[in-house]
């Protein structure tokens, strides 16, 4: 029975590749040492600068900002550690609520004003000598100068001439 | 000096043409090694291009210390295999081995045995430990030397006979049908 066992893995060496995958995998073996051995060109050597840049900038602006971050405060903790209490952002939040509020109300209190100003100016006839059009009108009126007989304008250029 | 060696020579100073015949002389056993040992056709196809790949690449480190260059060959092969299990972690399967792969002769049909065949060898090679179906595989597949064996799985030469006597005990127990009945029961 031994003998036969071994008979039956002598066998086994009629196991073979498939050709066309052998041709194949024949050609990739050996192109993979000159596709290796390739040169790099100077353009291509640092090419990847060009992906670590951001990469580089990220890690400086990191750098710089974790330390700042845990720099002391006025109360002798840690900034950081202040900026993550609860109760202290629960409190500015309160601080910031009312200013708005008071922001808000003093704004309101201008618009008003500005807008019964506006509507006093147009209600008041004293004021009408300020529009720009009654004022233009009035002038054209007084001169006459449509009116070649007009008397005013010959003083006017008498005045001018001597 | 042998021709083989002129060749790995020849091919160290980065000769294709030289290595694309230690190549053709040495992938087929290299193939047949990883195939009884992964089963699967297409990732044994794999790891044979991966580990001539390998060979190429780092041949100039390749040194002759009184055995042939099929031994490197060998122990990348064997190497590429183990981290085939590590990371797939495959299961071996009865038609894993391709029966096309297997180049029938009339004169083999005739010979023979019909008490068990070829498929129940590899059934059974496959349930033996790594280095069991090394020694096997190389010993009488590959029909390397027992020096050669003890060198590429890093044994004593006696060691390997040991290992030899218990694989052939475990072979034939499993296809006497203690293993392989229950095998089958499983499946």
């Amino acid at each position: 029975m031994e003998n036969n066992i071994v008979l039956q893995l002598k066998r086994l060496k009629t196991i073979t590749p498939d050709p066309v995958w052998n041709a194949n995998a024949r050609r990739v073996v050996l192109a993979s040492r000159e596709i290796l051995r390739a040169p790099i060109s100077s353009g291509m050597r640092y090419r990847f600068l060009w992906f670590a840049a951001p990469v580089l900038a990220l890690g400086v602006i990191a750098f710089v900002m974790l330390p700042t971050s845990f720099l002391p405060a006025e109360d002798g903790g840690l900034a950081a550690n202040g900026a993550l209490n609860p109760q202290s952002i629960a409190q500015e939040l309160k601080g910031f609520s009312i200013h708005v509020q008071i922001k808000e109300i003093r704004y309101q209190e201008t618009a008003d004003n500005a807008v019964a100003t506006a509507l006093s100016e147009i209600t008041d006839s004293a004021t009408q000598h300020l529009s720009p059009s009654l004022l233009k009108s009035e002038e054209a009126n007084a001169l006459n100068l449509t009116n070649p007989k007009n008397p005013s304008i010959d003083e006017m250029l008498d005045t001018v001439i001597f | 000096m042998k021709e083989e060696e002129l060749l790995v020579k020849k091919a160290q100073e980065g000769n294709a043409d030289a290595f694309g015949k230690l190549y053709d002389t040495h992938m087929p056993r290299i193939f047949r090694f990883i195939v009884l040992k992964v089963g699967a056709k297409h990732d044994a196809e794999d790891l044979t291009q991966q580990v001539f790949i390998n060979a190429w690449q780092h041949l100039p480190n390749f040194e002759f210390k009184g055995f042939p260059f099929s031994s490197w060959l060998y122990r990348i092969a064997s190497n590429a295999v183990i981290d085939y299990y590590r990371t797939a972690r495959p299961t071996y399967d009865i038609e894993k081995v391709p029966e096309e792969l297997v180049a029938r002769t009339a004169a083999m049909e005739n010979e023979l045995d019909h008490s068990f065949g070829m498929e129940t060898i590899k059934i059974a090679l496959a349930k033996l430990d790594p280095e069991h179906q090394n020694v096997l595989i190389l010993r009488f597949v590959e029909d390397r030397s027992t020096k050669e064996i003890a060198e590429l799985i890093e044994k004593s030469e006696g060691a390997v006979r040991v290992i030899q006597h218990r694989a052939l005990k475990t072979l034939k127990s499993i296809v006497d049908g203690k293993q392989y009945r229950s095998t089958i029961k499983e499946a």
